[in-house]
């Protein structure tokens, strides 16, 4: 009797893990969790990369590992939660580098600064607790750290003291990167608006942010006193920077043979007066500044979400496929200069000719040359 | 195509762009369009839960049969295989009836849940994800990200009362669908799902946002209803309520009723006794006196009188237990 009993547990036993293991793989394991998609930052002959749980400074040159550094432990908000996702040491933003220090602001809420030359960490902001976390970056400017804050709070952080000079709260979600031009710094929200702070106190500077019907997750790009930004609801603005009004927008409802299909993910770059506005819809939207008119539709087949740099006068942009393709400024002509085969979604870094490409498979970050297309070296981080 | 991708376009994206869609025009709350899509889903496939449920109550009722052929035939599995395929048929259940349904209904109740999680996207990279899914609706841009907020849940954070709540409605909901079998294996096994069950989705639905275990409090509570109205009653938790320890062997309700008619039963028909005794006698002292046969008639009269009244006393215990059979 005692022996069946125990076989009936075991059965029960298996049937519930069976049904644990069934749910999982239909909700948890299929869902991506957060492992984060950091780019990386050259300064001075060395590329900065983080990773899920490290940062390394590698030589430009040859891609040797000048040092390697394992984010401090943080105790994730999320916990091992399948539905929160584990935030802890999760990175999404670009490390940023100024004056002789790497700052790093993580997804678990907290800004690590490392000395450039050996690694080793100097200070955490907070010391203890967090702060909510960082998904678009850290923005520095005459020694402040601006960076918004996945609860909603842009904050203004002194290096020196490491005290917040200012917050504003959004009461919305914050992914974008701030941007500032002249006294001003530029956010957007998961609420669709785009804010405009001065940078000393935080105080609004328009009369009502700009509305878009979309939230926006990039920080905004400026050229000569308009900003330009891409939003979710499938649309590219843009606004005077003075007033916040919409000079112009492109978008589903323009008259046009073939409209952006999906979301405005990555930031657009300008070039010898046009925009080039990457699309999830696989095409790169080609508009004159002035009046937004499509000037053309570059295909490239395949979703991007990954920001384009602008090298050597051209503009290189990375499919989410791992294809990186080339586009000549002067006549909008685009060429596949390198298919690496791996999923990128971080945003790409350029220098001397060479792009660095951190691919979310792997965890690889590549050095590739922006004309051949030859692979210069690859390091694969711990 | 393989079939995740066939998976993804013919079930989640439909029901991730409806659900996206929905959380618009229900005022922008997801929490209530988890709730809306719930059940506009079990009802338009209620036929189905209907025959599986149907079917569930046919094969309990064939269960002391059952258990009867396992006494009989318990050294001969064969036979006992066979005498059991032959009572179904005889019967008119199949086995299957109660398993088909379900497994149909199966591929939605997973497509469903795995929308909201979807849709959820409580971590930026599956938000990102998020965007291979979204139909070009222009609704669907303007009404993303949803809002999780729902009353005083945030959806993409595990809730301990609701897991509670998923744990307790899927206890009711297992309950009424038990019977009391006379196996003791089954007993056993059916006690430790009984028990384990509802554990492990308190524990799921801890570790899961909470907009997935609104998703099964709700469905839990559908079926629950669907099972009283369908099957009947409270099924095995009604059983276990009259056996629970704690409110000791209370009678129910209707036993308590009919104990009460019966002594009242009893009590008019030994008063129309006794009265019926004393009436005879002073009948036949009257006709010891007039010495006619009228008095017989008169005594026929007078016990047809009280034979409406004895016969009441008679007919009502038959009269309670009809209604009694009718209302089972």
């Amino acid at each position: 009797m005692r022996k069946n009993k125990g076989i009936l547990l075991g059965k029960a036993l298996l049937i519930a893990a069976l049904l644990v293991v069934i749910l999982s793989s239909a909700s948890c394991v299929s869902r991506t969790g957060a492992s984060g998609w950091s780019g990386s930052t050259v300064d001075s002959g060395t590329v900065y990369v983080a990773s899920a749980g490290s940062l390394a400074a590698i030589n430009s040159s040859n891609g040797v590992a000048k040092w390697e550094r394992g984010l401090p432990e943080d105790a994730s908000s999320g916990g091992a939660s399948c539905g929160t996702g584990t935030a802890s040491s999760v990175v999404y933003a670009n490390p940023v580098v100024d004056n002789g220090i790497v700052y790093l602001g993580t997804y678990s809420g907290k800004i690590h600064a490392f000395n450039v030359d050996n690694g080793n960490l100097l200070w955490t902001y907070p010391s203890e607790g967090y702060v909510q976390g960082i998904i678009g970056g850290l923005l520095i400017n005459n020694g402040i750290i601006y960076f918004g804050a996945v609860g909603g709070v842009v904050a203004a952080l002194n290096i020196a003291t490491q005290e917040i000079v200012w917050h504003y709260d959004t009461g919305d979600t914050l992914w974008a990167l701030p941007s500032i031009s002249g006294d001003t710094l530029y956010i957007a929200s998961f609420d669709k608006k785009l804010y405009a702070l001065d940078i000393g106190n935080g105080e609004e500077k328009w009369s009502e942010p700009f509305q878009t019907n979309g939230p926006i997750i990039t920080a905004p790009v400026f050229s000569n006193g308009t900003i330009y930004i891409g939003s979710l609801d499938r649309s590219l603005y843009a606004i005077d920077e003075d007033t916040g009004e919409k000079i112009w927008s492109f978008s589903t409802g323009s008259s046009t043979d073939n409209p952006p299909e999906k979301w405005f993910w990555a930031t657009p770059v300008i070039a010898n007066g046009y925009i080039y506005a990457p699309n999830m819809d696989g095409h790169v939207y080609v508009l004159d500044v002035r009046d937004g008119k499509l000037v053309t539709t570059l295909d490239l087949g395949n979703s991007v979400s990954s920001s384009p740099i602008l090298l050597s006068g051209k503009v290189v942009v990375a499919t989410q496929d791992g294809r990186i393709y080339s586009i000549n400024t002067e006549n909008q002509s685009s060429i596949l200069i390198k298919s690496l085969g791996m999923t990128v979604i971080s945003s790409l870094t350029g220098s001397d000719g060479i792009i660095y490409i951190h691919t979310k498979t792997e965890e690889k970050i590549y050095a590739v040359n922006a004309e051949s297309g030859v692979t210069i070296w690859q390091y694969e981080i711990d | 195509m393989d079939i995740g991708a066939i998976w993804d376009v013919v079930a989640l994206q439909p029901m991730i762009n409806v659900l996206i869609a929905l959380s618009d025009i229900l005022f922008g709350s997801f929490g209530l369009t988890i709730i809306v899509l719930t059940i506009v889903i079990r009802g338009v496939m209620y036929p189905l839960t209907r025959k599986q449920l149907n079917a569930t109550k046919a094969m309990q009722t064939l269960q002391p049969k059952i258990a009867e052929l396992q006494k009989k035939h318990a050294k001969d599995k064969q036979k006992l295989a066979a005498e059991q395929m032959k009572l179904y048929k005889e019967s008119g259940v199949s086995p299957a009836g109660c398993l088909l349904p379900m497994l149909v209904q199966m591929p939605i109740w997973i497509a469903l849940y795995q929308s909201i999680m979807r849709v959820l996207a409580v971590t930026p990279d599956s938000f990102l994800n998020l965007s291979q899914y979204l139909y070009s609706w222009p609704i669907v841009y303007s009404a993303l990200p949803v809002n999780d907020n729902f009353l005083w849940l945030n959806l993409a954070d595990p809730d301990f009362l609701l897991a509670i709540l998923v744990g307790a409605s899927m206890w009711v909901q297992q309950k009424m669908s038990t019977t009391a079998s006379t196996n003791p294996q089954q007993k056993a096994q059916g006690q430790t799902m009984l028990i384990m069950m509802p554990l492990m989705f308190i524990f799921l639905s801890l570790t899961f946002p909470s907009g997935l275990a609104l998703y099964w409090v709700v469905s839990n509570i559908i079926t629950i209803v669907m099972q009283y109205f369908v099957t009947g009653g409270w099924g095995g938790l009604s059983f276990a309520i009259n056996r629970n320890p704690s409110r000791g062997n209370r009678p129910d309700k209707r036993d308590k009723k009919l104990k009460e008619r019966v002594a009242e039963v009893e009590q008019v028909k030994n008063k129309d006794v006794k009265a019926l005794q004393a009436d005879i006698v002073s009948i036949d002292t009257a006709n010891e006196e007039c010495g006619d046969e009228s008095g017989r008639e008169e005594r026929q009269d007078s016990r047809g009188g009280y034979k409406t009244s004895f016969d009441r006393t008679r007919q009502k215990p038959r009269g309670g237990k009809s209604r009694r059979s009718k209302r089972r």
